[in-house]
């Protein structure tokens, strides 16, 4: 799958998290996540962004993802909604 | 100058020795308090010194205005190395974060920190390792010397012509004045500071106590104290935890006559106190009393008859204020007969239950209420450790997950209230006892329709949703220790990693 | 199938996924269709799908989908066949649309190879209840009344009182007994009225229905309470099938001073089967 337009998904709400994504040609896998409990669970945050990119086959984005402690099933949710508006 | 470090390690300990204690003060009756309209003049009229032990209270909560004017004229006099004895710091204290890096504050006593000045103890800011204590031990420490206040300045929200201290009225009445009467008993010099003269008897504290008064203009505003606790909870799983909570007390038998009551003024908290009020209604039961710091809710149990007295430490909103001055069953006590542990027939020992929340808890139920998973001082024991040990029954009210925070952890960030005192957690998933409550749990288990679970179980639930966490590194240094009420070391409090 | 209490929760919205499985409701309904905004259809599909594959399953669960002339239909049951949910509620159903939206359900789970998922039919227009007869012929598993939107297309005046709807819940109520499944209440709809909730659950036991939907986590408790179990009627249930056991031999007994056959016997065992489902009943 290829990210040719900017998207967004998801909330700033408890629990949810806000998914932008951009496109970005050819600097590979950007990341930026943010997160109220990154110090716990910012590895666990990455590990899932990175499996859904990877089931997307993505090779180049640049994602930025804040989390207001979103559990795993939620950032998969939102990370999978924004690439989908992305294409 | 050597600063104040509990050192003995915690023992559980089943029963207290009586306090010997004397009240030195009482004897002044022919005192004359001295008056004075001007700060500075207050100064020069006091012996201060580097080093030296200054007190003050938070009757005011965020409201409190006296101790930002006080210690703002002492720094500018260039004192330094100053211990500062606050029962509680709010975000309105945040001027004592410049003072803690000149060097002006060198320790900070307290039962409760928040806001800047906490986020700057956890960051290392204060040269000597503050002070965590109990409403309790505090006022044990002072009146058994442990602690030697030089200066108590007592916000006073009404002065009377003979100097006695009242909290009950003024233009910034604020209701009881637990916190502070051991300061007045015991503290070398005691300032009275009031922006209300007015005549009035049955003082909080009286003049015998009182070395001068200064008059300013403004001690605060008693609209403040409403900040700094929450409102009832409206999220469904708070609600169902404060449902199952009064379930839980009815099936313990503990909604009867003659009950004895305390909560925190968590929103789950209040939410349980809510429906108590409702079950003990529907049973036509009356409490003989609840304690601590006393809000409307209970104001009103008491007013429709369901509690017989309340004994309040600390008014945390203004229909508390309005009851103490009315009720006459409605009475103000000191933090000594609050909670004292070598006051034996103090009032949380006489407890039959008490509800309380957590920031964490481990699978051997110790509580943390003073730190936050990254270290940070978020509060302190309050009254926590005092009433888990009082009552008979000490139950834990939390969600077990909040935004992916889980409050069941492997090892508590710091001990708060240890273990042994604490018999039940109750969150949305299910009810969990202690361990040497096991059989009841099981026969409630057998008897009843409530969740009964174990904490092994909620821990392995909450992973699976949270996922397995890093774990979190800290500095080396000690920027705190958690003190229990008998002056023993609970606990330390790390210095957190630098970060965002 | 059975339930007591059927709860709304809005798809799209990550902080009530994550409460929704303490919440004691006997089945939860994540719902994609009248609780999620146009703009965020998709979102709330793949949240609710995360959603039903990751969180502990403590209740049935349901997904109401969005209607068959939506754009969204058979996205949303591509997405969610494989999924563990237990049942689809299919929106503003009477028996042409139930068919074609079952024939697609049908389709998808063959395509991918797995079991087919039962489908509750939601019955909220007047050609809805019209069609109950022909409805029931087909393979729906349960009858849930939808009385906002029925009474926005009958013009009716919608009530406390509910005696626009009358017919309507008789209806429903008739046809699924004939057919042998379950029936669902609508939902009242004023949170704040706790009496009026107890009133109008009352009135829909009366009148035969198997559990009420709720709109609001705290209508759960007085709903599940209503349409269960009293401790008399399980301690009746219980004594029954104890008898039972000891009459082994004889086809009728006389249990507390009434007949006591076939068909008594199986509602007391139907009963104490559901009160343990519930978590009524200890062993």
């Amino acid at each position: 799958m290829i990210v040719s337009k900017p998207a967004v998904a998801g909330t700033l709400e408890s629990n949810d998290c806000y998914v932008t994504v951009l496109p970005n040609h050819s600097s590979g896998i950007q990341l930026v996540i943010r997160s109220i409990v990154m110090q716990k669970y910012g590895h666990l945050i990455e590990k899932t962004i990175r499996e859904v990119l990877e089931e997307y086959q993505i090779e180049h984005v640049s994602l930025t993802l804040e989390d207001k402690g979103a559990l795993d099933f939620t950032i998969k949710a939102r990370v999978k909604t924004a690439l989908e508006r992305s294409v | 100058m050597s600063k104040y470090l509990p050192v003995r390690p915690y023992q559980p300990v089943d029963e207290y020795s009586p306090m010997i204690w004397e009240n030195k003060k009482q004897h002044r009756i022919n005192h004359q308090v001295q008056w004075l309209d001007d700060m500075n003049a207050m100064l020069d009229a006091l012996d201060l010194f580097d080093g030296m032990t200054i007190s003050f209270h938070h009757h005011l909560r965020n409201g409190d205005a006296v101790m930002n004017m006080v210690m703002e004229a002492i720094a500018q006099r260039g004192y330094k190395d100053l211990t500062v004895v606050a029962s509680s710091i709010f975000p309105v204290h945040q001027p004592l974060v410049a003072m803690l890096r000149d060097k002006t504050v060198t320790q900070i006593i307290a039962s409760y920190m928040s806001g800047p000045v906490a986020r700057a103890v956890s960051e290392g800011e204060c040269e000597a390792a503050c002070v965590l204590q109990t409403h309790g031990g505090r006022a044990r420490s002072i009146l058994m010397e442990d602690i030697c206040i030089d200066v108590a300045f007592i916000a006073s929200c009404a002065v009377n012509h003979r100097g006695d201290i009242s909290g009950q009225h003024g233009k910034n009445a604020c209701g009881a004045l637990g916190y502070v009467m051991a300061d007045a008993l015991m503290a070398k010099n005691v300032v009275a500071i009031s922006d209300s003269r007015v005549e009035f008897d049955a003082p909080s504290i009286e003049y015998t106590c009182v070395d001068m008064v200064l008059m300013v203009d403004s001690i605060g505003s008693s609209s403040g104290i409403v900040s700094g606790t929450t409102q009832l909870t409206k999220d469904p799983a708070g609600l169902k935890i404060a449902h199952l909570t009064v379930d839980l007390l009815d099936a313990l038998g503990l909604v009867k006559n003659g009950l004895t009551y305390q909560s925190g003024a968590g929103g789950i908290s209040l939410a349980v106190t809510t429906f108590l009020k409702e079950k003990m209604k529907q049973k036509q039961v009356v409490g003989e009393f609840a304690s601590g710091g006393i809000t409307r809710a209970l104001v009103e149990m008491l007013e429709e008859g369901l509690f017989n007295h309340l004994y309040d430490v600390q008014c945390f909103d203004l229909d508390a204020v309005e009851s103490l001055k009315k009720n006459v069953n409605h009475h103000e006590i000191s933090a000594s007969m609050y909670a004292n542990p070598n006051q034996l027939d103090n009032k949380v020992n006489q407890l039959d239950v008490v509800i309380l929340g957590a920031s964490e808890i481990d699978r051997d139920m110790n509580v943390n209420v003073t730190t936050g998973f990254d270290y940070q001082i978020l509060g302190g024991s309050g009254g926590h450790a005092d009433t888990s040990y009082g009552a008979t029954w000490s139950i834990i009210v939390s969600k077990l997950v909040s935004s992916r925070i889980p409050v069941l952890v492997d090892r508590v960030t710091t001990i708060t209230t240890p273990k042994d005192d604490i018999d039940i957690f109750v969150c949305d998933v299910g009810i969990a006892f202690a361990k040497r409550h096991q059989a009841l749990a099981a026969t409630l288990k057998q008897t009843t329709r409530l969740p009964i679970v174990t904490m092994e179980e909620l821990a392995e639930i909450s992973e699976k949703l949270c996922g397995k966490s890093l774990t979190i590194e800290h500095e080396s240094r000690v920027v705190a220790v958690s003190e229990y009420r008998d002056g023993s070391l609970l606990d330390v409090i790390y210095q957190k990693k630098k970060g965002d | 199938m059975n339930g007591r209490s059927y709860l709304f929760i809005p798809g799209n919205s990550a902080g009530m996924m994550v409460s929704s499985f303490v919440l004691d409701a006997d089945v939860l309904i994540y719902d994609l269709e009248d609780a999620v905004s146009l703009d965020q259809k998709d979102s709330a599909r793949h949240l609710v799908n995360e959603a039903v594959r990751f969180l502990p399953k403590r209740s049935q669960c349901w997904v109401r989908v969005n209607p068959l002339d939506s754009p969204y239909f058979m996205k949303d049951v591509d997405a969610l066949i494989d999924s563990p949910i237990d049942a689809f509620l299919l929106p503003k159903c009477d028996d042409v649309r139930f068919k074609d939206m079952y024939a697609y359900i049908e389709a998808t789970a063959k395509r991918k190879n797995v079991h087919i998922k039962p489908c509750v039919a939601l019955i909220e227009s007047a050609t809805g209840v019209f069609t109950l007869p022909k409805l029931i012929k087909l393979n729906v598993s349960g009858l849930f009344l939808g009385a906002e939107d029925l009474s926005a297309d009958m013009h009716m005046t919608r009530t406390k009182g509910s005696d626009e709807i009358m017919l309507a819940r008789q209806q429903v109520v008739l046809h699924a007994r004939v057919k042998g499944i379950v029936c669902i209440d609508t939902p009242f709809v004023d949170v704040d009225d706790m009496d009026g909730l107890q009133y109008d659950a009352i009135k829909a036991k009366q009148f035969g229905f198997d559990g009420k939907a709720c709109i609001h986590p705290k209508q759960v408790s007085q709903i599940n309470q209503l349409f269960g179990y009293s401790d008399e009627q399980l301690q009746w249930a219980q004594g029954v099938l104890d008898m039972a056991k000891k009459h082994a031999d004889v086809a009728v007994f006389n249990y507390q001073g009434s007949m006591v056959d076939r068909p008594i016997l199986l509602r007391a065992q139907h009963m104490v089967d559901l009160a343990r489902k519930w978590g009524l009943i200890h062993e």
